[in-house]
C-alpha cells in the first residue's frame, strides 16, 4: 500500500512538472514579443523593456522555467505585471468560492442523481423509471453555461426572484447562499442527469450478477442485497466518475462564474486572458491543474479504500 | 452455459458494411428521435442559403430586439439581423468546425494510441505521461489560455480541440490494443508466422477501430458546445461570423433588453446535443453494446 | 421414504424481445431424504433453470407457466415473498457454478457470512454480531479452511478457487438446510481440487442428512456421487432411475448416446460414437420427442407426438421405442450400435515411430518476470520470478501422440508454447526438426512456422473477430505467399474437418464452439504442418460435442501422419488418443511413459492420485477404486516447496523428500520414467496403508 502511495505521489509530481514546464514554455509559442502583445502597440520601448525583465523574457527559456519552478515551489506565483499586486493574494482571493461552487454543484448532484439512478435500477419499466430516463437524458444534454444564461434569464431577468450579480453582502452568510443558488443548479444539472444514467446502468449490471443471486439465495432480504450488496459494487465506477467530473466542473465554473460575475478562478484567470495578463493567466491555470491532479489522486485513494481488490497498486488480472 | 447466460450474450452486430444497423436505429424511440433532429440539423447545414429567408448579416437597426412576428420568424437581435437566419448559418459553423477537429482528435489518438498499445514499454510510458498531462488541464481552460496566446479563429479553434480532445481516443485505443494485443487471436496470428504490420493493420486495427468511431460520433454533440462555449467567452469563432456561442454572448449582453436572442440559440444548442446524443447512443448499443457506459466527456 | 421435493409438471417459459421461449416442459421428480438427485444435460437443456425456479429467482424476464412445486409438502410457487425468503437459505441452499463470482468482491467473508446467518437466526433465537461470527468461523473449519479464525476477515480474491468453492458450501450449509442444490460446483476447478470438493459434499449429506439436487453435464461425477439420476434434454425429462440401472442399461437412445461419447481407455483403439447435430435452438423446437432430429432410429411417429412415459423396475423413460406400437426395423437391440465411421486402421500397429525425434527440449526453463515500473525497481521490491517452466528434457518422436497433462498452474501450455517458439526459454534450448529455435533468425523462424501449428484452447477467440472463415482459412496462404485457388482450398479444408462449404461466408461469433474448433484445426492444417501442439481441444465443449473433435483428430492424425502435442488436464482424453503421457507438476515433468504404463501402473505418488480421480461413467468400477485424495491445493509457483516440489501434499513422503529433489535416474529414451523416489512404493502401498 506504501509502496503504492509512493508511486502514485511521483507520479502526480511527474505530471505537474510537466504541467508547468508547459505553462512556461507556453508563452514561447506565440509568434512576436509576449510582452510588445501585452502592452499594446504604442507602449514606450522603457516600459516594455521593463516588463521583459519582470516577465523574465530577456533570460533564456530553461531560465524562465527553473525560474518560475523555483518560485512556484517556495509558494510564490509572481506579481500582476499590471498591478504589481501579488498573485498569490488574487489567487487566495478568488480561489475559495470557486471551490465552495464546484463542491455545491457536486453535492447537489450526487444528492439529486444518485437516489435518481437507485429508484431507476430497483424500480425497472416503471413510468417514473422513464421519466427518470427521458429526463436524466434530457438534463445531461444541456450545457452549462445555457442553464446558466436561462436561469438568469427566468429567475433574476423575468421573474426578478433571485440575486443574479457577484457573491452578495459582505459577511452576509445568508445572501451568500442565495447567490451561490443559480451557479450552483447550472453546474449541476449536466451532473444530476449524467450520474443518475450512470448509477442506473451500473446497479443494474451488478443486480445480474452472480453474487447478487447467491445473496439472495441465501434468504438475505431484497432490501440488504440491494442497498448494500450491491450499491456498494455500483458506487465504484461512479467514484472514478466524480473524480473525473470535478475537472470537468471546473471548466464549466469559468462559464458559470462569468455569467454570474462570480469573482473566482475563472473569472480571475478569463479577465486575466481578456487583458493578455499571462502571468495571471500561468499561475491560475497552474493552480486549477493541481486541483484537478489533486481530487485525482484522492479519488484514487478512496477507490483503492472501496475496492479490495486493488491493493498495492496492481490489480487482479 | 446456464439458460440466463444463452439469452443475454447476443451476438454482436459488428458489420458495418450493412446498413440494416440505421433500421435497428429507427425501432428505437430514443434512436428515432435522435435521427430525426440530426437529419434535420444535416438538411439545415446543407441547404442553409435556400432555408434561411434572409442574409445572416443584413441588419434592420430600426427593427431591432424584435420578439418574433410573421416577418421575423424568431425576431430580431441587438443590430436588427434575422435571428432565424443566423441560427441556421451557425449550424453551418458548429458542424465545420466539430467535423474537422473530432477528425483530428481521432487520428491522432488512433496514431498515439497504437504506438503506446503495441510497442509498449518506455514508449508506452511516455505517451500515457503525456496523454495524463493533457487531461490534467481542464479542457476549456487549456482551450482558453492557449487561444488567448495564439489568438482567436476558426482554424485555431479547430486544432485546439482536435488537440485537447485527442488523449480521449488516445485512451480508449491503446486500452483496445492492450486487450487485443493479448487476445488470443492475435497470438493465433503469430503462430502462423504472421509479421508485426500485418497483425496491427489486418487484425488490431479494425477491432479497435469501431470502438473509436462510436465515441467519435457520442462526442460531436460535446464538441459544438465546446466550440459554442469558447466563442461564447469570445475566444473562438469571432463576429461577424454567426456562431451560436457568438448569438449567445450578443444575447447575454443585451439580456435585459431582449429574452430571444439566448432563448433561441441556447434552445438550439440544447436539441443539436440532445439529437446527437441521442443518435450516438443508439448507435452505441446497436452496434457495440459492450461499449454501454463509456462516454467522452 | 418421504419425498422432500416433488416437482409436478414443471414448465419454464422466457419472454424475450422476438419470442417466447419455452426452456423447460412436463418436468417431474422428486427428491427423498438425504439422497443425491443428479440433474444431467448438456448446455442449454434447462438444468439451471429448473434449479432457479426452486428457489423462485428466475431472471425477470423467465417465469414458472405451469405446474407445481412441493417442498416438504408445501408448494413453494403459492408461497408470499417474504415466507419464501425463510425458506431461501434456511431449508433450501444454492451452490452456483463460478466460485470466483458467486461471493460479493467488496465484503469480507465474515460481513457475507454474518448477514446470511443473521439472516435466520429468527426472533426467538436473538444472535449477536459476535456469536454469528463464531457460527461463521466453526463452519469455516467444518469446510476445511485452514485458519479459519482468522482468514474470515480476508476478501473474497484472497481466497484461491477451491477455497472460495469451499466458502459457498459453509455459507450454503450455515443453516443446515432440507435441500441443498448444487449447480455445476466443480466444472471451474481442478481435478484434485474436484475431488475434494465432491468429497466434501458427500461427507457432508452422511453428516446432516441433507437432500442434494447435483446439477452437472459430467457423467462421471453422477456415476461416484449420486444415488439417482435425471438426464435432461432440450428441457425434457428424457430419462429417470437408479444409478446403476441408468448407468448398466440405458434406456433412451440419448442417455446411451451420451455415455458411449465419453472417452475412456476403452475406447483407445476406438472412434467414439458422436451424436449428429446440436441441441436444438428454444426458437424453433421440434415437434414430437425433442431429441429425434439426431436420434439414429427415430420414424415418423417420433416427429409427430410426444412420447409417453415407459416404466421398467423403477427406470422411466420417455421414447417412442418402448410404446406397444412401434415398428421394429432392425434388431430388438438399440443398446449395441457401434458409431458409423469405424476405423480400418488398428492404431497399435500403425506406430512405427522411434525413430527420428521431431522435438527435443533441453533442460528447458521459462521465467516469467512481472513488468515492474521504474520506481519499484529504485525500492528495490523485485518479486521472485515465476518460474513456469523449471528444467525439462523431453523429445517428441515422428508420428506419436503426446499427451502433456497437469493442472492449472503446472506450466504444461508455457512448455506448449515454447516448444512452438511463441515463448522464449529463459535457460536451454528447443530443436524442431533439426532447427534450433533460438539460433535461427526471425525470417527462418517465420518459415519454420509453417511445420508446426497449435490449436488454441478457447476455439471462438482464436479467431479474428472480423474475418469470415474463409478469410480465416486463407490467411496462413496470404502470410506465406503462396498461391491457391481460394475457393477450391476453402472448401477442401471446409472437408477435411467436416464442415459444410456454407460456413465460409460466417464470422467467428456466429459459428458454435464445435464448429469454431474445426475452422480452428482447419487453418492449423492448412499448410500440411508435421507437428499439432493441441492446447485442451475439447475445452467447453460438450461430451458430444468434444467426441466429435476428438475423433477428427484422431482421423487426421492417421490419414496426415500428424505429430501431435496434446496439452490438457483431462485424462479421459489422453487414455482415448495418446501413445506416451507426460504429467507435469509445478514447472516439472514428474512421470512419462506409454500410454498404458502410466494409467496401469502409475510411479509417481500425483499421478497415481489424479488416475483415481478420473471420472469414469460406470458407478460399479468408480466406487470399488479408492480415490486418493490429496491435501491441499497446488502451490504458489512463485514460491515452490523446497525437495521434491510434491511432498506437501505426498501420502509416501519422508525426510528425504522435504531436502532433495529427485530426478530421472534414467536417459530419456521413451521408457517409463518418474521422479519420485520412493515410486516403486507407488500403487503397491497405497491399499494397505488406508
Amino acid at each position: 500500500m506504501l509502496a503504492y502511495l509512493i508511486k502514485r505521489f511521483f507520479m502526480t509530481i511527474a505530471v505537474l512538472l510537466i504541467v508547468m514546464t508547459f505553462l512556461s514554455l507556453l508563452v514561447h509559442i506565440v509568434p512576436g514579443d509576449p510582452a510588445r502583445t501585452l502592452l499594446g502597440p504604442r507602449a514606450s520601448p522603457e516600459l516594455i523593456q521593463k516588463i521583459r525583465s519582470a516577465m523574465d523574457l530577456d533570460k533564456p527559456a530553461y531560465v524562465q522555467v527553473g525560474n518560475f519552478l523555483w518560485k512556484v515551489i517556495h509558494g510564490d506565483l509572481g506579481t500582476d505585471v499590471f498591478t504589481g499586486v501579488s498573485i498569490n493574494r488574487l489567487v487566495s482571493a478568488a480561489l475559495p468560492h470557486t471551490i465552495i461552487l464546484a463542491l455545491a454543484s457536486l453535492g447537489l448532484a450526487v444528492l439529486i442523481g444518485i437516489p435518481l439512478g437507485v429508484f431507476s435500477a430497483t424500480h425497472p419499466n416503471s413510468w417514473l423509471d422513464r421519466v427518470t430516463a427521458i429526463l436524466s437524458i434530457s438534463l445531461t444534454t444541456i450545457p452549462s453555461y445555457v442553464a446558466g444564461l436561462f436561469l438568469l434569464l427566468i429567475f433574476a431577468v423575468q421573474l426578478k426572484i433571485m440575486p443574479a450579480i457577484g457573491l452578495g453582502k459582505d459577511g452576509n452568510l445568508k445572501d451568500y447562499i442565495m447567490h451561490l443558488i443559480l451557479p450552483t443548479i447550472a453546474l449541476a444539472i449536466t451532473w444530476i442527469g449524467y450520474l443518475a444514467r450512470l448509477v442506473r446502468t451500473s446497479l443494474l449490471e451488478v443486480l445480474n450478477e452472480t453474487y447478487i443471486r447467491a445473496a439472495r439465495a441465501s434468504g438475505l432480504s431484497g432490501r440488504l442485497v440491494q442497498y448494500k450488496y450491491a450499491l456498494k459494487n455500483a458506487l465504484i465506477p461512479t467514484v472514478a466518475v466524480l473524480g473525473v467530473g470535478l475537472g470537468s466542473l471546473m471548466g464549466g465554473a469559468v462559464l458559470v462564474e462569468v455569467i454570474f460575475n462570480r469573482p473566482g478562478m475563472g473569472t480571475l484567470i478569463y479577465n486575466a486572458i481578456k487583458a493578455r495578463n499571462y502571468p495571471v493567466v500561468r499561475a491560475g491555470v497552474l493552480i486549477v491543474a493541481c486541483l484537478f491532479v489533486f481530487v485525482n489522486f484522492l479519488t484514487d485513494l478512496i477507490y483503492t479504500y472501496l475496492d479490495p481488490r486493488i491493493q498495492l497498486g496492481k490489480q487482479q488480472r | 452455459m446456464s439458460m440466463e447466460n444463452t439469452l443475454k450474450t447476443q451476438p454482436l452486430k459488428f458489420n458495418l458494411e450493412r446498413f440494416d444497423f440505421i433500421l435497428d436505429i429507427l425501432r428505437r424511440p430514443q434512436g428515432a428521435i435522435g435521427f430525426t433532429i440530426v437529419l434535420l440539423f444535416i438538411i439545415t447545414v446543407i441547404f442553409a442559403p435556400l432555408i434561411a429567408p434572409y442574409d445572416f448579416a443584413r441588419q434592420d437597426i430600426p427593427n431591432r430586439f424584435q420578439g418574433p412576428s410573421a416577418h421575423y420568424w424568431l425576431g430580431t437581435d441587438q443590430l436588427g439581423r434575422d435571428l432565424f437566419s443566423r441560427l441556421v448559418y451557425g449550424a453551418r459553423i458548429a458542424l465545420s468546425v466539430a467535423i474537422p477537429s473530432v477528425t483530428i482528435a481521432i487520428s491522432l489518438g488512433i496514431l498515439f494510441g497504437l504506438v503506446a498499445g503495441y510497442i509498449g514499454g518506455t514508449v508506452d510510458n511516455l505517451i500515457v505521461i503525456l496523454m495524463d498531462s493533457l487531461q490534467a488541464f481542464p479542457s476549456l481552460i487549456l482551450s482558453l489560455a492557449i487561444l488567448a496566446l495564439l489568438g482567436p479563429s476558426l482554424v485555431n479553434v479547430v486544432i485546439i480541440i482536435g488537440i485537447t480532445w485527442m488523449p480521449n481516443y488516445a485512451r480508449v485505443i491503446r486500452a483496445q490494443v492492450l486487450s487485443a494485443r493479448e487476445a488470443v487471436y492475435v497470438e493465433a496470428e503469430r503462430s502462423l508466422g504472421a509479421t508485426n504490420p500485418r497483425i496491427i493493420f489486418s487484425h488490431i486495427l479494425p477491432n479497435v477501430i469501431a470502438p473509436a468511431l462510436i465515441l467519435a460520433a457520442m462526442d460531436l454533440p460535446w464538441v459544438i458546445t465546446f466550440e459554442a462555449g469558447l466563442s461564447f467567452m469570445g475566444l473562438g469563432v469571432r463576429p461577424p461570423t454567426p456562431s451560436w456561442g457568438v448569438i449567445l454572448y450578443d444575447g447575454f449582453y443585451n439580456i435585459r433588453l431582449s429574452p430571444w436572442p439566448v432563448t433561441w440559440s441556447g434552445l438550439a444548442l440544447i436539441f443539436t446535443t440532445m439529437g446527437f446524443t441521442l443518435f450516438g447512443e443508439t448507435l452505441r448499443d446497436v452496434l457495440d453494446p459492450r461499449l454501454s457506459g463509456t462516454r467522452g466527456m | 421414504m418421504e419425498a422432500i421435493l416433488k416437482v409436478e409438471n414443471l414448465a419454464i417459459t422466457y419472454h424475450t424481445r422476438e419470442a417466447k421461449l419455452s426452456a423447460v416442459r412436463n418436468v417431474d421428480f422428486s427428491v427423498e431424504q438425504g439422497k443425491i438427485v443428479g440433474l444431467v444435460g448438456e448446455s442449454g437443456c434447462g438444468k439451471s433453470s429448473i434449479a432457479l425456479a426452486l428457489i423462485r429467482l428466475l431472471p425477470p424476464n423467465g417465469m414458472v407457466s405451469a405446474g407445481k412445486l412441493y417442498f416438504q409438502g408445501q408448494n413453494l410457487l403459492s408461497l408470499r415473498e417474504n415466507a419464501m425468503r425463510e425458506v431461501r437459505g434456511h431449508k433450501i441452499s444454492m451452490i452456483f457454478q463460478d466460485p470466483m463470482t458467486s461471493l460479493n468482491p467488496v465484503f469480507s467473508v465474515e460481513e457475507q457470512m454474518v448477514d446470511a446467518i443473521l439472516a435466520h437466526c429468527g426472533k426467538n433465537q436473538k444472535l449477536s454480531r459476535s456469536e454469528a461470527r463464531q457460527k461463521a468461523i466453526e463452519m469455516l473449519d467444518r469446510v476445511g479452511i485452514p485458519d479459519a479464525q482468522n482468514r474470515i476477515r480476508d476478501y473474497p480474491h484472497q481466497f484461491s478457487g477451491g477455497m472460495r468453492q469451499r466458502i459457498m458450501i459453509a455459507l450454503a450449509l450455515q443453516a443446515n438446510p432440507a435441500l441443498l442444490i448444487a449447480d455445476e460446483p466443480t466444472s471451474a476447478l481442478d481435478v484434485t481440487l474436484e475431488a475434494q470438493i465432491t468429497d466434501l459434499i458427500r461427507s457432508l449429506r452422511d453428516e446432516f442428512q441433507t437432500s442434494i439436487l447435483y446439477i452437472t453435464h459430467d457423467l462421471g461425477i453422477v456415476a461416484q456421487l449420486c444415488d439417482e439420476v435425471i438426464v435432461l434434454y432440450a428441457g425434457n425429462i428424457v430419462e429417470t432411475g437408479d444409478v446403476w440401472h441408468l448407468f448398466k442399461q440405458p434406456l433412451h437412445p440419448y442417455t446411451q448416446a451420451l455415455l458411449r461419447s465419453h472417452p475412456t481407455y476403452e475406447t483407445n483403439s476406438r472412434f467414439l460414437a458422436t451424436i449428429p447435430g446440436r441441441v436444438p435452438s428454444l426458437i424453433n423446437l421440434p415437434v414430437g420427442c425433442k431429441f429425434a432430429p439426431r436420434c439414429q432410429f427415430a420414424q415418423t411417429i417420433c416427429h409427430e407426438q410426444e412420447p409417453l412415459e415407459y416404466e421398467r423396475e423403477g427406470q422411466k423413460v420417455w421414447c417412442h421405442i418402448f410404446q406397444p406400437d412401434w415398428q421394429q426395423t432392425s434388431e430388438k437391440t438399440i443398446i449395441m450400435n457401434e458409431s458409423q465411421n469405424e476405423p480400418a486402421i488398428n492404431l497399435v500397429e500403425s506406430r512405427q515411430f522411434k525413430d527420428k525425434t521431431i522435438v527435443k527440449a533441453n533442460r528447458v526453463e521459462v521465467h516469467f518476470q512481472e513488468n515492474l515500473g521504474l520506481l519499484s525497481k529504485i525500492l528495490g521490491q523485485e518479486p521472485a520470478p515465476l518460474k513456469a517452466v523449471r528444467g525439462i528434457d523431453i523429445m517428441v518422436y515422428r508420428g506419436e501422440t503426446l499427451a502433456i497433462v497437469g493442472e492449472s498452474g503446472s506450466g504444461k501450455t508455457t512448455l506448449g508454447r515454447t516448444i512452438l517458439g511463441l515463448e522464449e526459454p529463459t535457460v536451454g534450448e528447443v530443436n524442431v526438426d533439426g532447427n534450433p529455435l533460438t539460433k535461427i533468425n526471425p525470417a527462418q523462424k517465420r518459415a519454420l512456422r509453417a511445420k508446426m501449428q497449435m490449436i488454441f484452447q478457447d476455439p471462438i477467440s482464436s479467431l479474428s473477430p472480423r474475418k469470415r472463415v474463409a478469410e480465416l482459412l486463407l490467411e496462413p496462404f496470404n502470410i506465406h505467399k503462396i498461391a491457391v485457388d481460394p475457393d477450391r482450398k476453402v472448401s477442401e479444408l471446409l472437408e477435411m474437418v467436416g464442415l459444410s462449404s456454407e460456413q465460409a461466408d460466417k464470422y467467428p461469433h456466429q459459428l458454435s464452439g464445435g464448429q469454431a474448433r474445426r475452422v480452428g484445426i482447419a487453418r492449423a492444417l492448412a499448410l500440411n504442418p508435421a507437428l499439432l501442439v493441441a492446447d485442451e481441444p475439447t475445452a467447453g465443449l460438450d461430451v458430444s460435442v468434444a467426441a466429435g473433435v476428438l475423433n477428427l483428430l484422431k482421423e487426421l492424425r492417421e490419414k496426415l501422419g500428424l505429430t501431435y502435442i496434446l496439452i490438457t488436464h483431462n485424462l479421459n482424453v489422453v487414455q482415448f488418443i495418446a501413445d506416451r503421457v507426460a504429467v507435469m507438476y509445478l514447472g516439472k515433468i514428474i512421470e512419462i511413459g506409454e500410454n498404458e504404463d502410466i494409467f496401469n501402473q502409475p510411479k509417481h505418488p500425483y499421478t497415481e492420485a489424479l488416475i483415481s480421480a478420473i471420472a469414469i461413467p460406470d458407478p460399479e468400477i468408480r466406487r470399488k477404486r479408492k480415490q486418493i485424495l490429496l491435501e491441499g491445493e497446488i502451490p504458489d509457483p512463485r514460491h515452490p516447496p523446497s525437495g521434491c516440489s510434491f511432498h506437501p501434499r505426498c501420502r509416501y513422503r519422508r525426510e528425504r523428500c522435504i531436502d532433495e529433489s529427485p530426478s530421472f535416474n534414467a536417459p530419456m529414451d521413451g521408457r517409463h520414467l518418474s521422479a519420485c523416489f520412493f515410486s516403486e512404493l507407488v500403487g503397491r502401498t497405497g491399499d494397505s496403508q488406508d
